[in-house]
């Protein structure tokens, strides 16, 4: 996953900004006190996050001047290092991109019906909420 | 057999529920049950549960606490979300 089939298909002659943020696994862990990631790995509801999916749309839409938004995210395992979510903003400016794609972001973290385990040597933990 | 003022619902479980209790649960919960009365009656019945905070959601969408409970074949009981 790396947004850019996201971007080509939400970019159009009426955006001069397509923002692409790239959720990526990181070694420190979040689950456990100390360690190293070495991957994570995503549960979802996927019928729910689609529809989760579009209410959110729907809001980023409303609250700020922007014209398209989407949004990947992976289910299963995700190396350390790789992306494991990708939100692409497009509008006519930057910055109403830039702030609807870090909406984007926070209500897939508050809302989208997504679970996450960080994977170590010593085993897999459940992430808490909004990490 | 249930008694006549309430009804089993089948819920769905996922991420660390499920690995806790199984995929599935089956609860009797009375005709006028609330959502939150869903949560309750799981942990009651349930003491893994416990103390795990935990969201009701149908396919199409979360449920609020004080709301009915729909009576669907579709609904799921969700631990805090840890997406994106």
């Amino acid at each position: 996953m790396d947004g850019r089939r996201l971007a080509e298909r939400l970019a159009g002659p009426d955006a001069g900004a397509l923002v692409t943020f790239l959720g990526t696994a990181r070694s420190a862990p979040r689950a456990v006190a100390d360690g190293e990631v070495l991957a994570l790995e995503y549960e979802a509801h996927e019928v729910l996050c689609r529809a989760e999916a579009e209410r959110i749309f729907a809001e980023v839409l409303a609250r700020h001047d922007v014209l398209r938004v989407g949004l990947e995210h992976a289910v299963g395992r995700v190396p350390v290092g790789a992306a494991g979510v990708a939100v692409v903003v497009a509008a006519a400016h930057r910055a109403p991109a830039f702030a609807a794609a870090a909406a984007t972001m926070d209500l897939v973290k508050a809302r989208l019906p997504v679970w996450k385990k960080e994977v170590l040597a010593d085993g897999a933990h459940w992430v808490g909420p909004g990490s | 057999m249930t008694s006549p003022s309430s009804r089993r619902v089948r819920v769905r479980l996922y991420a660390s529920l499920a690995e806790a209790v199984g995929p599935v649960l089956e609860l009797d919960v009375p005709d006028d049950a609330r959502v939150r009365d869903l949560a309750r009656l799981a942990a009651a019945a349930h003491p893994e549960l416990a103390g795990a905070g935990f969201g009701v959601a149908t396919a199409d969408r979360w449920l609020a606490a004080d709301e009915p409970l729909p009576d669907r074949d579709d609904l799921a009981l969700l631990p805090p979300v840890s997406g994106g």
